[in-house]
């Protein structure tokens, strides 16, 4: 429950204090003081957490002149209004008590309703001029607080209907970091300086408002189109402030095109634009569209559902095949992950894998594709196809995940299955970001029996050396890269030094996204050993990659040996 | 409840008026009014004009007046008001002797309707 106000009832007559105490102890909690001396010490212990006082000036000990003058003196209690009692013959009394800083007199005899009436509306003035003065600037930086910035914003655009205006929010990068390292004086500091930056800059055309800690935003007129040349500007000067450099600030641009929105949406949008540059080095400012929101709402949709579609079963396993150069045989698969959903379709795994990895989901929907690969293979294998192993991506998240081994070998044994089956694809970005446990991590699952392909191989920064070192089976060669270096003639070099150091690593080599018969062509010429992509097949549902491994395992001896080559291969 | 009105309104005073200040309630009003011969300000105010004292008096018939307003004792308040206004003033004056008379006088008539009301419950 809210405690009621406090009033401080100051009368030295027993029978005009009970009075008043009886008329707003409906309303307030009466404090009661006989003199002056005696309120004083009342206020020493409340201090503000007094609503109002109401004062007799007649009175032993300390009148209420005496009191009224000291009061009104001290900082800690001048705010608190003071009603003064008199006896209603004549204004000097009355003259002299709201000269003394009184706000109102009321007259003995007493009328209660009008008592009660002043000491509200004076309780609420004061509490509200109050509430005005706190709320109207950010107390940090002097610039207007949130809510009243977003006032002023709806005012001027409802005063201005013809002109245009935009909305610009600015975030520092990493500013917790700047706290954390420098000290929490040092942040303000910054702060304040942004803040001066934006008063100069905004001077007389706008209005500027502190939204949340390092958040700043401001209303502009629009004047002429924005350039990173004006916000590296505004940048530099921010780092003027301080004597760390260095500080990034991205900003977000939200032309208001749209006035039925809330000025609060307006400025979340501006923000959402600066929010997706974050990291990019050179980019100063973004401006705000609707695919920007589109695709933010698209995000939190897909992670509204995902539990739900797992556990549904929407995720579907698509393989696509690998074949060995040599003699253009079925070897193995890549398991991909498809997301079928009743009411949206098919969706692309380049928008929720990202989001996953993102969101940490990935790892789960990782765990369900190695548990419905190995349910596959372990129904071909029941079926007498010819033995065969899969591919499965480990996501960098998985990788750090303490369990990892353990969850592997038990969906694995599970299924009754041995670890070869299972290759597994970590990308070679994931290697270079932390090497020595992710070594440790791949070498323990090595030891295990896994066949490790190092996947996007071209797209991180391995050292030879590095290399070497790693525990891998496979080189699986980007299909991008491999795309550019067939085109260009003079590059060709690169790609067969590639394959040179694979053999000599004792590495096997995996093409994929190989589409066309010259590529096909030119990594036979060089010597790769297996081969993905569209030119064979394209990734497909587990029942048809089973008559597809059916038909191709039916051809004889030959080709269950060979799959089981390059297994043995692998594994060597 | 009818008869304190009409006790009250035969005194002279503002049923209503003086009721207000006290929630409407009867009883509160003769706690309060049992308060008013606990005062010493009557007291104060024949002393202090005894010894010519009329700061004194004057704060004393100062005090009185509020107090017996609020009470709303109409013609005990009219006969302190007669007396505060040379006090304030600070006039040397030979009757205030005999205005003090009167309000005592008008001090006894109230507290007899003390006694009555307190009968007419």
């Amino acid at each position: 429950m809210f405690s009621r106000k406090k009033i401080l009832v100051v009368e030295d007559n027993p029978l005009n204090r009970g009075l008043l105490c009886q008329i707003l102890a409906s309303d307030y909690d009466v404090l009661e003081a006989e003199n002056g001396q005696e309120a004083l010490d009342i206020l020493k212990q409340y201090k503000e957490g007094i609503s109002l006082i109401l004062l007799d000036i007649v009175m032993p000990v300390m009148d209420g002149y005496t009191f009224l003058s000291i009061m009104k003196a001290d900082p800690a209690y001048s705010s608190i209004p003071v009603i003064v009692t008199t006896q209603n013959d004549g204004e000097s009394d009355e003259v002299a008590a709201l000269s003394h800083g009184a706000s109102d007199f009321v007259a003995k005899p007493y009328r209660p309703q009008i008592i009660l009436h002043r000491v509200a509306s004076i309780i609420n003035l004061r509490e509200t001029a109050a509430m005005v003065n706190l709320i109207q600037y950010d107390r940090l930086t002097g610039v207007y607080s949130k809510e009243f910035f977003y006032q002023q914003v709806k005012d001027i655009l409802l005063r201005n209907p013809d002109k245009q205006y935009d909305i610009i929010c600015s975030d520092i990068e990493n500013f917790k970091l700047i706290n954390d390292v420098f000290g929490v004086p040092t942040g303000d500091r910054l702060l304040k300086g942004v803040a001066e930056m934006y008063k100069q800059r905004v001077d007389g055309r706008g209005i500027c408002g502190r939204m949340t800690s390092d958040k700043f935003a401001c209303l502009l007129e629009r004047r002429f189109d924005y350039t990173d040349e004006i916000f590296k500007e505004a940048n530099e000067q921010v780092n003027g402030v301080l004597e760390v450099r260095n500080i990034v600030m991205k900003w977000g641009v939200y032309y208001i095109e749209d006035r039925t929105l809330s000025v609060e949406q307006m400025c979340d949008r501006a923000l959402l634009a600066a929010r997706s540059i974050k990291g990019q080095y050179g980019k100063y400012f973004a401006p705000y569209d609707d695919t920007l929101r589109n695709r933010l709402l698209k995000e939190q949709a897909i992670t509204d559902i995902m539990e739900s579609a797992l556990a549904k079963e929407q995720f579907q396993i698509y393989l696509q095949p690998k074949y060995r150069i040599e003699d253009e045989k079925l070897v193995g698969a890549e398991a991909l992950v498809r997301w079928i959903h009743p009411e949206w379709g098919f969706q692309s795994p380049a928008e929720f894998i990202p989001l996953f990895e993102k969101n940490g989901f990935i790892t789960k929907l990782d765990q369900y594709v190695w548990d419905k690969t190995c349910a596959a293979i372990r129904e071909w294998e029941d079926e007498g196809l010819a033995p065969i192993s899969v591919s499965v991506n480990v996501s960098r998240a998985d990788i750090y995940n303490a369990d990892l081994a353990d969850i592997l070998i038990r969906i694995v044994q599970k299924h009754n299955l041995s670890p070869t089956h299972l290759h597994l694809e970590i990308t070679e970005s994931a290697y270079t970001e932390n090497p020595t446990q992710i070594i440790d991590t791949v070498r323990k699952l090595r030891d295990l029996g896994f066949i490790i392909e190092m996947d996007d191989f071209g797209s991180g920064y391995s050292s030879l050396n590095m290399l070497n070192e790693m525990p891998i089976d496979i080189l699986k060669l980007d299909m991008k890269f491999i795309q550019s270096e067939t085109a260009k003639q003079n590059s060709r070099g690169i790609l067969q030094f590639i394959i040179a150091l694979a053999r000599w690593l004792h590495l096997s080599v995996v093409a994929e996204g190989v589409e066309t018969q010259e590529q096909f062509d030119r990594l036979k010429e060089i010597g790769c050993d297996y081969v993905q992509g569209y030119y064979f097949a394209k990734p497909m549902p587990c029942h048809e990659f089973k008559k597809l491994l059916a038909k191709e395992g039916d051809a004889g001896e030959n080709s269950v040996m060979d799959a089981m080559k390059y297994t043995a291969k692998a594994a060597e | 409840m009818s008869q304190f009105r009409t006790i009250f309104e035969a005194y002279g005073g503002d049923y209503q008026a003086t009721m207000a200040r006290f929630v409407n309630k009867e009883d509160m009003y003769l706690k309060f009014l049992d308060m008013l011969f606990q005062d010493d300000n009557m007291q104060k105010l024949g002393e202090a004009l005894e010894a010519g004292n009329m700061k004194s008096a004057f704060e004393a018939a100062h005090t009185l007046k509020g107090v017996v307003g609020n009470m709303g004792l109409a013609p005990l308040f009219t006969s302190v008001c007669t007396i505060l206004e040379p006090l304030r003033a600070g006039e040397e004056r030979s009757d205030y002797q005999e205005m003090y008379e009167v309000i005592k006088d008008e001090f006894q008539k109230a507290d007899d309707l003390r006694v009555q009301l307190k009968k007419g419950e």
